[in-house]
């Protein structure tokens, strides 16, 4: 599967696209800078297939591996293949890139007890595992991945209480943030909850964990968290009958997504989001001169 | 009754109602003892089922207390749970999640001492959430068990939970921890396999579950609601009870059935084999008579009944072969009293014609002047015997005397025969005749023959030293009673049973057919005949024969 394409502003449109699962097709543009000054440019998008995908980029003024795992953290996370492991990717560069392997608990861990692999993760147990070896350096990745809960019930307190506590990933409060590409208002075509739920994506286990903390904190019984394949979760938003809907989006681009979103879902405004918390994920590379 | 319903009722005696006797004795102590034998199983399992019930609840207990001794020495849950330090803030949200899947619990929540969640095993994003209801109501139901119904991210279960305190860092901590009351559960509970048990929320639905016990839980659905009262009900899976009884009667049913069928078979092939043959025997037996052949459809059978056939077609051979010498000795027999009785009505009519000619001989010897006198005298004796034998001669040729009825007066018959008499026996014989007497429809031969025996009988029992014969005559308005008395010596009435029956005589030259002649004509002609007589008190032989309703007796009767 081919992600993204062309370059400019419709990244953001592409991150949006993918948050709701919808970016099956290829539609992603070629991105923009995402690490303050240093720059990665992202000379097309991610190609993924099931445990693998293939990155093309141009790192200037950064060594390769670190514009690798960023952008890795940035474009491949969540992956979404059903797996309950931590997000955890193995990167060897090419002489154009990179090439990306996820790999699962164990993999993982394995691959720090080499001591010599460049990975990008969200586990923070591997990142405690990967920090207590002298031989490799750990550092933090932007926070790149943003967690809303969108919902066209009036329930006012739907997600208040969800912090970065709910989470086991490196996660703060989200910032409130005004869109102006998003609508305000009640929209004009909400639509009636008519069910009792509140839906994630199948393999976001941090959705999965914000969605329980809202059913944790909900004092109706009824009220389940239940996962969805990327696309039923894409036609489930769109429908807006559900509860709620916890969906990830990239931070950087977070009011072009959720405007394509609102593009899609009427129901979706500024009144029906609520940010929850800001993720980032972890860089483990071996010490010493970067390739 | 036929045979075939012979065998039937002995086959359902002898074997349908021993069979339902039997069926209905095995069926009831097979189910007495079933009950009772199920009973007790069903008491023991249910003991075991509760046992299990409790030994669950002390292992939720045993492992609760060693959790409470975990948390009490971990550093890293006082650090954060107690002393607050966010670095730590992760693990004890965690904790309880780690130590409930080491503890095989599948509910686990920490509250502080202000009832609030600290860590949740089963649903760790619960965390902050209040409830200082439910540690209270598990510790105050009895046991300090109960059933609560446990929220998760996927919605909600059941658990059967007790609760333990914990002192960290100087404040209190209560546990509580459970096992989902699942169908896995209930499962264990029913290991036998035969017995289900199953939740009944309320007394209602434990009365209505059918249950063979029911076991009560305090029942704590959420925190706003009191706490009520649940039941495990144990009931019985299938019925085996039933299960078993329905196939004790599905057998004993097939067994009267079964054995009916064969009844039924054996009795139709008893019919075959025994009732159609004598039925069979007995249509033959029906057409058998001496002229048709012998019944061979059955004697070809090798059993009893072929033997009964063969036995019966020989009979028939040898019925048949002595009736044949029968009738030829009857005809024989037959003859030879035809030649008896010809031979003594000839004597009979022979008598006053030799006497006669003796007379006639006698005269001529000794007085031959008087000889045409005499003979003039004797001439209508002569031609009344010749007569009498003529017809006697007619009739006999026709083999059987047949008679000749017509109006006859008795009187004159009797005066025929006194004449004949008087000239054939020297002997005083008298007459007494009643002037009127009616007449009687009869054969004038046939009484004569009548007569004649009885006045030779009488004659012919006087003894040498005299005595007489006499007959008389009377009537009433429809009985003309002729009676013939003698002064001879008399019969036994043995004697006169067996002269009646004929052949029986005490006179040397005798035939014995006198009175059995009589008796037979007395009767052709509707009459009777009395003889009263013993020995040396001479013989009456009364003879009663019907009036023939002449104009004048039928005038002097209205008269």
């Amino acid at each position: 599967m081919r992600r993204g394409r062309g370059v400019g502003r419709t990244l953001v449109w592409a991150g949006a696209l993918c948050a709701i699962g919808a970016c099956g097709g290829g539609a992603r543009p070629s991105p923009g800078p995402s690490l303050g000054k240093a720059t990665c440019a992202l000379a097309e998008s991610p190609s993924t297939l099931a445990d693998t995908a293939t990155l093309h980029f141009r790192a200037l003024d950064v060594p390769p591996a670190t514009c690798a795992q960023a952008l890795a953290a940035e474009w491949l996370r969540p992956w979404g293949t059903g797996s309950s492991d931590r997000w955890a990717v193995r990167i060897a560069l090419t002489p154009t890139g990179a090439s990306v392997r996820r790999l699962d608990s164990e993999g993982a861990r394995n691959a720090v007890d080499a001591g010599y692999a460049v990975l990008a993760t969200e586990d923070l147990d591997l990142v405690a595992y990967a920090s207590a070896r002298p031989d490799l350096e750990v550092t933090p990745l932007p926070w790149d991945r943003t967690y809303v809960v969108l919902s066209s019930a009036p329930v006012a307190a739907l997600g208040a209480g969800t912090g970065p506590d709910a989470v086991r990933v490196d996660a703060r409060a989200a910032e409130s943030w005004e869109c102006e590409s998003v609508r305000s208002g009640t929209p004009p075509h909400a639509a009636p909850t008519r069910s009792r739920r509140i839906l994630y994506a199948i393999g976001d286990r941090t959705a999965q964990e914000l969605a329980a903390r809202i059913v944790a904190l909900t004092e109706d019984r009824e009220v389940a968290a239940v996962g969805r394949s990327a696309s039923a979760l894409d036609s489930a938003l769109i429908a807006g009958e559900d509860l709620g809907y916890v969906i990830s989006v990239a931070r950087a681009s977070r009011c072009d997504a959720i405007a394509a979103i609102a593009a899609k879902a009427s129901w979706v405004g500024s009144h029906s989001l609520r940010p929850l918390i800001d993720t980032r994920a972890y860089a483990i590379a071996p010490r010493g001169p970067r390739p | 009754m036929t045979f075939r319903a012979r065998i039937s009722i002995a086959f359902v005696v002898a074997a349908i109602i021993p069979l339902a006797v039997l069926a209905h004795g095995v069926r009831r102590e097979v189910t007495h003892r079933l009950t009772a034998q199920h009973e007790r199983r069903v008491r023991t399992l249910v003991d075991i089922v509760r046992q299990d019930l409790a030994r669950e609840s002390a292992s939720i207990a045993a492992r609760l207390e060693i959790l409470e001794a975990d948390l009490s020495s971990d550093n890293r849950f006082r650090l954060g749970a107690v002393r607050g330090d966010g670095a730590h803030r992760r693990y004890v949200l965690d904790w309880a999640e780690g130590a409930m899947e080491i503890a095989g619990l599948s509910v686990l929540r920490v509250y502080d001492d202000s009832g609030r969640i600290v860590s949740s095993g089963h649903f760790r994003n619960e965390f902050g959430r209040l409830d200082t209801a439910l540690p209270a109501r598990i510790a105050a139901a009895p046991g300090g068990q109960a059933l609560v119904r446990v929220k998760t991210v996927a919605g909600s279960f059941l658990a059967l939970a007790r609760t333990v305190r914990a002192r960290v860092g100087g404040r209190e901590f209560i546990l509580i921890g459970g096992t989902a009351i699942d169908s896995a559960f209930f499962a264990r509970l029913g290991r036998d396999g035969e017995l289900d048990v199953s939740l009944a929320l309320g007394t209602v639905a434990a009365r209505e579950s059918g249950a063979v016990e029911t076991l009560p839980l305090v029942f704590v659905d959420d925190a706003s609601s009191a706490p009520t009262t649940t039941y495990l009900a144990i009931t019985q899976r299938g019925n085996e009870l039933q299960t078993l009884r329905r196939d004790v009667d599905r057998w004993i049913a097939a067994s009267v059935v079964l054995a009916a069928l064969a009844g039924g078979v054996l009795i139709a092939w008893l019919a075959a084999a025994l009732s159609r043959p004598m039925a069979t025997l007995a249509r033959a037996a029906l057409s058998i008579d001496f002229h048709t052949p012998d019944v061979d459809s059955v004697s070809a059978r090798n059993d009893e009944l072929g033997t009964l056939a063969r036995r019966f077609a020989a009979m028939t051979r040898r019925l048949r072969a002595g009736a044949a010498r029968l009738r030829d000795a009857e005809r024989r027999a037959t003859v030879g009293d035809m030649a008896r009785q010809v031979n003594h009505d000839m004597k009979n009519g022979l008598v006053p014609i030799r006497n006669v000619v003796r007379h006639l001989s006698q005269v001529q010897q000794h007085a031959p002047g008087e000889l045409a006198t005499v003979f003039g005298e004797r001439r209508a004796t002569l031609e009344s015997s010749v007569t009498y034998l003529d017809d006697l001669a007619t009739r006999w040729a026709r083999l059987t005397p047949r008679t000749e009825r017509r109006p006859v007066d008795v009187n004159a018959v009797l005066r025929e025969v006194a004449t004949a008499a008087r000239d054939a026996y020297a002997v005083p014989l008298h007459l007494r005749l009643q002037s009127d007497a009616p007449q009687v429809f009869g054969d004038p031969v046939a009484l004569r023959r009548i007569f004649d025996n009885l006045v030779a009988n009488g004659v012919q029992s006087l003894s040498a030293d005299g005595g007489s014969v006499t007959l008389s005559t009377d009537c009433t308005d429809h009985v003309v009673r002729v009676t013939v008395a003698d002064t001879g010596r008399g019969m036994t009435q043995d004697e006169v049973t067996r002269a009646l029956a004929g052949f029986y005589t005490t006179k040397p030259q005798g035939t014995g057919l006198g009175l059995s002649v009589v008796r037979r004509l007395v009767a052709d002609h509707g009459g009777a005949l009395h003889i009263d007589t013993a020995p040396r008190r001479g013989t009456t032989a009364i003879v009663e024969l019907p009036a023939h309703p002449t104009p004048l007796h039928r005038t002097r009767a209205m008269a």
